[in-house]
């Protein structure tokens, strides 16, 4: 289906790039300073976040621009059984990303009805609102003074090394989520309401089902993710946990690498972070700017993201389909 | 079968029934409410009153997936198939969402997708993203998803508009085909060859009323027939 590697010649070669590559991803901690690991572990989680706002943005076409929520449900859920209640980081962890995957089918029948930008909308109101229910509920949350969560025991290199393994197994399990997906009738409806969805409820699809479904594993994800940072970090508040730019870049790495693709997540990743470390040295703040930028090169010159750039060739970045990408997007 | 209906909203007080194995053409001038009646049937559209049965059972209330699910399939005025995929994902989704679908395996699936590829000659352009197809093809893409559903009863919304004569001509042996298997067809046209040739009755509708129902030759013979497509002038001189 929508997957890459059609080009079946380059088989081997390419076969064996990527065994090298994933036997350097799984050794690197034992070679690689603490400074790269935690960048790597960061990388990591915000291909978590892109995979998982693939599932509602890109195969089923919602673009949602408050998935934060769910990655700040899941880190105060497992910030508040862990320091509050004693409780371990596993049950804690899982707590959270349940607790986000209920609140996104709760919250998504209503939402989901909505479309296009009053979706959009709606899902950066439910963020801006979560965040600010959190920042009031100073007696439980800790409020704006934020929540410090018990560090785990072991050196500072041990820790780091934990958390790298951690993210890595959970980008894994995110990569399968939505590879499996694509091969199922969930995938292929996922895509029919994002093309048509009166054409697809006219198929037989039950749209309002699918998205939630949709909807609840993006969430599951993102809590999961969540959850992993309040513990690596120890330290969570309202204005880190429910971030907005957190909502916009992982919205922002799928459109560049491809969206709706399997790999296009972690690819978009991969760029984005790469050239904010590259320019910046400082990935987590100074991006707003960036964002901005990377958005209108997409919407000018890769409208279908980096890797269908790569199908293209030159072509793509020609004056001509310049003007066809314009056109696209014209009212 | 017969499927009977009474509504409201951009129809008014509309009733009339489709029985089984027939054509029913349907034409109207434009504004009719044609298409708001197909909408109606398959469940996009709510009637504020009366009722619409499908062998018996009422589809009010009924959801568009759970309509099609019990055996109905339509096609769109301006064709919707999905663009950015395949044609034969386009037909897959026929397949594995129609009626018989959800209790279809993949590879089960599969196989009736090669069938109704095979059945609409679309085998070669299989892999091919409907947004490289020309409007012809678009239907005939559409056309195949729909029937890839096992619908007992198919809604045409206008598919010969924008084809050429020959087209036309394929279309209308394709729809005869499809209906000498058991299909019960209701057609919207405006093509008047396509309705005339195909239809084993007609059904005129104008300003949401139904001003005539009967076999084609009497319908087009109907003075309140040429009077809303012609005006009253022409109305006259008939009889």
């Amino acid at each position: 289906m929508l997957q890459a590697g059609r080009n079946g010649g380059n088989a081997a070669p390419l076969r064996l790039g990527a065994l090298f590559l994933g036997a350097a991803i799984l050794a690197l901690p034992w070679f690689a300073t603490g400074y790269l690991v935690h960048f790597a572990t960061l990388l990591f989680m915000f291909m978590v976040l892109a995979q998982s706002w693939n599932l509602i943005g890109g195969l089923a076409g919602y673009p949602s621009f408050g998935n934060v929520v769910f990655f700040g449900i899941g880190a105060y859920t497992t910030g508040l059984l862990m320091a509050r209640g004693g409780v371990s980081f596993a049950p804690s962890l899982l707590a959270g990303a349940l607790l986000g995957t209920a609140f996104a089918a709760g919250v998504g029948l209503p939402v989901l009805r909505l479309h296009g930008h009053y979706f959009a909308v709606a899902t950066y109101a439910t963020a801006e609102a979560m965040r600010e229910i959190v920042n009031n509920l100073t007696g439980l949350t800790g409020g704006g003074m934020g929540l410090n969560l018990p560090l785990m025991a072991g050196s500072e290199r041990a820790v780091g090394v934990y958390f790298y393994y951690l993210m890595l197994g959970v980008l894994v399990a995110a990569l399968a989520v939505n590879a499996g997906i694509l091969r199922t009738r969930l995938g292929y409806g996922l895509l029919a309401i994002r093309e048509d969805e009166d054409a697809a409820l006219v198929s037989g699809i039950d749209a309002t089902r699918y998205k939630v479904i949709a909807f609840g594993l993006s969430a599951f994800l993102a809590a999961l993710a969540g959850g992993i940072y309040a513990y690596w970090i120890t330290y969570i508040d309202p204005g880190n946990a429910f971030d907005v730019s957190i909502s916009v870049t992982m919205l922002v790495m799928v459109l560049l690498g491809g969206s709706g693709t399997l790999w296009g997540p972690p690819v978009g990743a991969l760029v984005l972070m790469g050239l904010t470390e590259f320019l910046w040295s400082r990935f987590l703040e100074v991006h707003a700017a960036l964002l901005g930028a990377v958005i209108i090169l997409v919407v000018l010159f890769l409208p279908d993201g980096l890797l269908a750039m790569i199908g293209q060739g030159r072509r793509g970045l020609s004056p001509a389909s310049l003007l066809q990408n314009l056109r696209r997007y014209s009212v | 079968m017969t499927k009977s209906f009474g509504g409201l909203a951009a129809l008014r007080e509309l009733t009339f029934e489709i029985r089984s194995g027939e054509i029913l053409g349907v034409i109207g001038p434009n504004g009719a409410g044609k298409t708001t009646l197909v909408n109606h049937i398959s469940g996009l559209m709510k009637p504020e009153a009366g009722d619409l049965r499908f062998r018996g059972q009422s589809l009010l209330g009924l959801g568009p997936h759970r309509i099609s699910r019990l055996g109905i399939a339509r096609t769109f005025q301006t064709a919707r198939p999905f663009t950015r995929l395949t044609v034969a994902e386009n037909v897959l989704i026929g397949a594995l969402f129609g009626r018989s679908g959800l209790t279809r395996s993949l590879e089960a699936a599969r196989a009736r997708l090669d069938e109704t590829l095979r059945l609409l000659g679309l085998e070669r352009l299989k892999s091919t993203r409907v947004l490289h197809l020309t409007m012809a093809d678009r239907k005939r893409v559409e056309l195949a998803r729909a029937l890839a559903m096992d619908p007992d009863l198919l809604l045409l919304d206008e598919v010969m508009a924008g084809l050429n004569p020959t087209e036309v001509g394929e279309a209308m042996e394709l729809v005869r085909a499809i209906n000498r298997g058991g299909m019960t067809i209701l057609v919207v046209e405006h093509v008047m060859k396509a309705i005339m040739g195909l239809s084993s009755r007609i059904v005129v509708l104008h300003h949401g009323e139904k001003i005539a129902d009967g076999r084609p030759e009497q319908v087009t013979r109907d003075p309140a027939v040429i009077q809303a497509y012609l005006g009253a002038r022409y109305a006259v001189g008939r009889g």
